[in-house]
């Protein structure tokens, strides 16, 4: 145990005695400062926004819910439209064969309530195949002709057949139940349907945009209106109107499908991130305004986003657009929807977060980062400041020893350089304490030898150190002994030899050594074979 | 310079701090509202009030509690039982259940689990609980779970058609006061179709009906009960003397066209003006509209007034108290406590009765009743004034009644009312066609109906 102690002390000195290159320190240091430039700049692009920022993630999650809702949407959309058409084409079909029997003119419908009936019931068969296979909420069709011209405000009266879904909620079970909420109270008797609360026996086109634009002509084609409440209802629509036309092109009246506000609320839910909810929005874009009070809000779960209120971009961002409306802020990005919308309007679908969770999470992002390169900066220029301090001291302690001859002879410095530089300076001053030795050398020098066998065995043994190179402090380690009994040895070895000093010592050493008869400086007793000097390491 | 190196470093850590903590408070502002979805039945398909008043919280206390309420469904009773059942159940196509909706007992009853709903007494305190009408909170207890929480409670009420019923009593001295006993209302329906026919003698057989009833299983339920005989024996229906005195007036001016017999709500035929009278609940006032749209789209305004429901000449003077309330779909005690929230508010005395006395229904605490004079004073609806005198008339002359819970009860409900219908419709069906013996026509619907019951 003994020996396993002493053998790692040994092995303590013998690493303690490596030596540094100041190339090697530097390096170090440089590496570290170059290290905490790293961090700084980090640091630096963190706070004014730079490639790990927050808005990019925001942006690429925005992306790919805009991406999948403007998808689904169109497809939706899309599916619509072809129902509609080809309700169109039918009801074109059924009324211009009923006419043709009958021989009579569409406009020859109006005071007629049983052929406006029948016509209705053709409209019923077709709306109703139209909501089971088109898995819209409501469908309507409209003739061009009232059951009594002779009421007040006739001429906006028009009979027709709107079906709606009774639950929106509910719609993709296979047999939905629907109530009629225009047309003939007939016609719900006859298929058992109820009749809507707020039923009306025809149809007010005021209720219709751009009716009269289909009906003369001006308005060709098919096309989505803006938003707009079913009178005396809570519920919200957006109609897909298509003219319905006989096959000379005779329009005989409208027909379309709904998209309802709630079946949107329900197709669209609310996307989850960590910044918050994703609201998917339909709606008309005008200039800078996002108008969300004619469009459509999908389910706005963990927002205050309300769909009465339109937004403005009050600023594209470099990743998405900031949204203002009366009531909050938001970011989003939008993109243009192919769909004919009344009147020309554009229509946009945007998915909107609101700013604060997003701000919120940007703010964490930044701050977790700018934490880290604070931490990292902080640590690296610590670490710079402890190296530069290693780095500085040793050489500035050496420099003071050297000035003040302080470094006893023998002992090295950890930085390679400095003790180069040292034992240059000693050899020097060697040079010239040899250059001025007397002329009598040989006999101080026999003399020297003499005097070394008069050294007791316990003197000799620290002469002995000397001898091979170990400085006065290094002897008391590798001695096992105290310095005072060192210096004590050291004053008699001094008096025996006549020496007054170590220098004086090491220059008599030296000069031995030089001569090669250091075997002169042996003791009387040391011939005697085995014996080994007191205290030595095994 | 070592002691400003080292405020350096402090200043550097403290403004790292302080950053931190910038982002905690930030953080803990931060609100976002949990969101509860809702179906009810307040409104239907026309504009809700309901629904005005969950903005109106969404806006006051939700916005302070961090609460959105979003309504998803507004519908009937009986489609919200359909689609609670559906979703309950799992069925495909449904959208899951949202996380407060309106029912009756009888569909938590038939639910798989009832398990899955928030008792209430898990957030009402004792002392919250005691400011509601002890008998109300008991309709909503099943199992010893308070799960289906009352905000308003309706009673059935007799709606006529005042301008049409005056034509007519012009015509043939009917009085008012002949409503007051269904003997008396079924003579009454049976001389308006006679009445009605005789107005366009070349077309013979097109008179029209005089009453509607909006659930044919309440009134023969009510009416035994109020003859003093039990409607139920056991989980079936005790078709004893009592249901046959209900019966016979009834079926006889039914079959003799005097009753609207169509699926549907009463409301339907009295804005259609195909009837004049309805008995419904009081809730239905909502879905009255002030004109009569005839098949030649000519619209007639009119006057809705509102009676306390006839009772039988021998019987004793009994109503249906209805009313569904909220039930909780459990889900996390957050967004528990959020449902909470929301009905102690819809609760509170002066909303209550702003949110009841828009939708015709009662309020649910006794303080509210305190308020109730004065809103109903207020009211500038002359149909809505007329509903609450009816209303106070019938609190202070009527005994109520209210469903037992039975398994079978929903089953019962939902097959005799639609078998006394269609069995009816059959036999008048017959009498239309010349079949003169409305007493075996009547005992032939009967025995259909028995026979059609589970």
């Amino acid at each position: 145990m003994t020996n396993t102690l002493t053998a790692l002390e040994k092995l303590r000195h013998l690493t303690g005695e490596r030596q540094i290159t100041l190339r090697r320190k530097l390096m170090l240091y440089l590496l570290c400062l170059i290290l905490a430039a790293l961090g700084i700049i980090l640091l630096i692009l963190t706070a004014i926004g730079g490639p790990l920022r927050g808005e990019l993630q925001i942006c690429q999650v925005m992306k790919q819910e805009l991406q999948t809702a403007s998808e689904k949407l169109s497809r939706e959309l899309e599916i619509y439209a072809g129902y509609s058409l080809q309700l169109a084409r039918e009801l074109g079909q059924d009324i211009e064969s009923y006419l043709d029997k009958g021989g009579i003119s569409v406009r020859e419908l109006n005071d007629r309530p049983e052929a406006l009936l029948e016509v209705q019931r053709m409209m019923y068969s077709e709306l109703n195949t139209t909501i089971r296979l088109g898995r819209s909420s409501g469908a309507f069709a409209v003739v061009d002709a009232t059951v009594n011209t002779g009421l007040p405000n006739a001429e906006r009266s028009r009979s027709g057949v709107y079906l709606r879904l009774i639950n929106v909620s509910s719609n993709v079970i296979l047999s939905p139940e629907t109530i009629l909420f225009r047309g003939n109270p007939e016609i719900s008797r006859e298929n058992g349907l109820e009749l809507h609360n707020r039923w009306n026996m025809e149809f007010n086109t005021d209720e219709l945009p751009g009716y009269g634009a289909l009906m003369d002509g001006s308005e060709t084609d098919y096309y989505w209106t803006c938003r707009m409440n079913l009178k005396n209802t809570w519920e919200e629509v957006i109609l897909l109107l298509v003219p319905v036309r006989s096959s000379t092109g005779e329009v005989y009246g409208v027909c379309g499908i709904e998209l309802n506000g709630l079946h949107f609320n329900l197709e669209y839910p609310a996307a989850i991130s960590p910044c918050g909810s994703m609201v998917t929005v339909l709606a008309p874009a005008e200039g800078e305004s996002l108008r969300l009070d004619l469009g459509m809000a999908g389910n706005t779960e963990g927002t205050w986003l309300k769909n009465s209120e339109s937004l403005s971009i009050v600023e594209r961002k470099g990743y998405y657009n900031a949204y203002r409306s009366s009531k909050g802020a938001y970011y989003g990005i939008q993109k243009p929807l192919e769909i004919p919308g009344y009147e020309g309007r554009q229509w946009v679908v945007a998915v909107l977060m609101p700013r604060e969770g997003c701000d919120q999470y940007i703010f964490r992002n930044r701050l977790i980062l700018m934490g880290s390169a604070v931490g990292f900066t902080l640590t690296m220029i610590l670490l710079a400041l402890y190296l530069s301090k290693r780095f500085v001291r040793p050489i500035l302690q050496s420099f003071q020893d050297i000035r003040e001859e302080r470094l006893p002879e023998g002992e090295t410095r950890q930085i390679a350089e400095v003790e180069e530089l040292r034992q240059w300076l000693q050899m020097r001053a060697r040079t010239q304490v040899v250059t001025e030795l007397p002329p009598n050398m040989l006999e101080l020098l026999d003399r020297f030898a003499a005097n070394v066998k008069t050294l007791t065995r316990a003197e000799y043994n620290i002469f002995q150190y000397y001898m091979n190179g170990y400085q006065v402090s290094q002897i008391p380690e590798v001695a096992f002994i105290s310095m005072s009994t060192v210096k004590k040895h050291n004053g008699n070895i001094y008096r025996k030899l006549g020496i007054s000093s170590n220098d004086e010592l090491m220059v008599y050493l030296d000069l031995f050594r030089r001569c090669d008869c250091l075997e002169r400086l042996q003791p009387e007793e040391a011939e005697e074979p085995g014996e080994e000097p007191a205290g030595e390491i095994q | 310079m070592m002691r400003m190196k080292k405020s350096g470093i402090c200043v550097f850590i403290l403004l790292l701090l302080s950053l931190t903590l910038t982002a905690c408070e930030a953080t803990g502002r931060r609100r976002e509202p949990v969101t509860l979805t809702v179906w009810h039945v307040y409104g239907g398909q026309t504009d809700s009030p309901l629904n005005d008043l969950i903005e109106e919280f969404n806006e006051t206390v939700g916005a302070e509690e961090g609460i959105k309420l979003q309504v998803t469904v507004v519908s009937n009773t009986n489609n919200i039982h359909d689609a609670v059942l559906r979703a309950a159940n799992g069925e495909p196509g449904t959208t899951g259940l949202p996380d407060l909706f309106i029912s009756y007992p009888k569909t938590v009853l038939a639910m798989p689990d009832s398990d899955i709903l928030v008792d209430y007494r898990d957030y009402f305190t004792q002392e919250e609980l005691s400011a509601y009408i002890p008998a109300f909170l008991e309709e909503g207890e099943i199992d010893g779970r308070l799960v289906v929480f009352p905000i308003a409670k309706s009673t059935e009420i007799m709606f006529v058609d005042k301008t049409l019923f005056d034509r007519f009593a012009a015509d043939t001295g009917a009085r008012l006061e002949q409503l007051d006993t269904w003997e008396g209302l079924y003579a009454m329906s049976k001389d308006y179709y006679a009445w009605t026919d005789a107005q366009t003698p070349d077309v013979p057989g097109d008179g029209k009906a005089f009453f509607v009833h909006d659930y044919h299983f309440n009134y023969f339920q009510v009416g035994v009960e109020s003859l003093g005989a039990s409607f139920f024996q056991g989980d079936e229906i005790a078709f004893g003397d009592a249901f046959l005195q209900a019966w016979r007036p009834y079926a006889d001016a039914a079959i003799q066209g005097g009753v609207w017999l169509q699926e549907g709500y009463a409301t339907e035929p009295l804005r259609t003006g195909e009837a004049v009278v309805s008995v419904a609940s009081s809730a239905s006032i909502l879905y009255y509209e002030s004109i009569v749209t005839y098949p030649d789209n000519r619209s007639e305004p009119i006057e809705v007034i509102a009676r306390p429901v006839p009772c039988f000449e021998n019987g004793e003077r009994m109503v249906m108290q209805r009313g569904a309330g909220f039930c909780t779909v459990k889900s996390t005690p957050e967004r528990e406590q959020a449902a909470a929230v929301f009905l102690k508010w819809l609760t509170e005395p002066a909303n209550n009765v702003r949110f009841v006395t828009s939708v015709g229904y009662m309020p649910v605490t006794e303080a509210a009743f305190d308020y109730l004079p004065e809103a109903i004073e207020g009211l500038e609806d002359p149909m809505y004034r007329s509903l609450y005198e009816a209303f106070v008339e019938t609190q202070g002359s009527y005994e109520f009644y209210t469903a037992p819970q039975l398994d079978t009860y929903l089953e019962l409900e939902q097959t005799f009312e639609k078998m006394v219908r269609s069995k009816l419709r059959g036999a008048l069906g017959s009498w239309q066609s010349g079949e003169a013996d409305v007493e075996r026509l009547m005992e032939t619907a009967l025995e259909g109906v028995k026979s059609a019951l589970p």
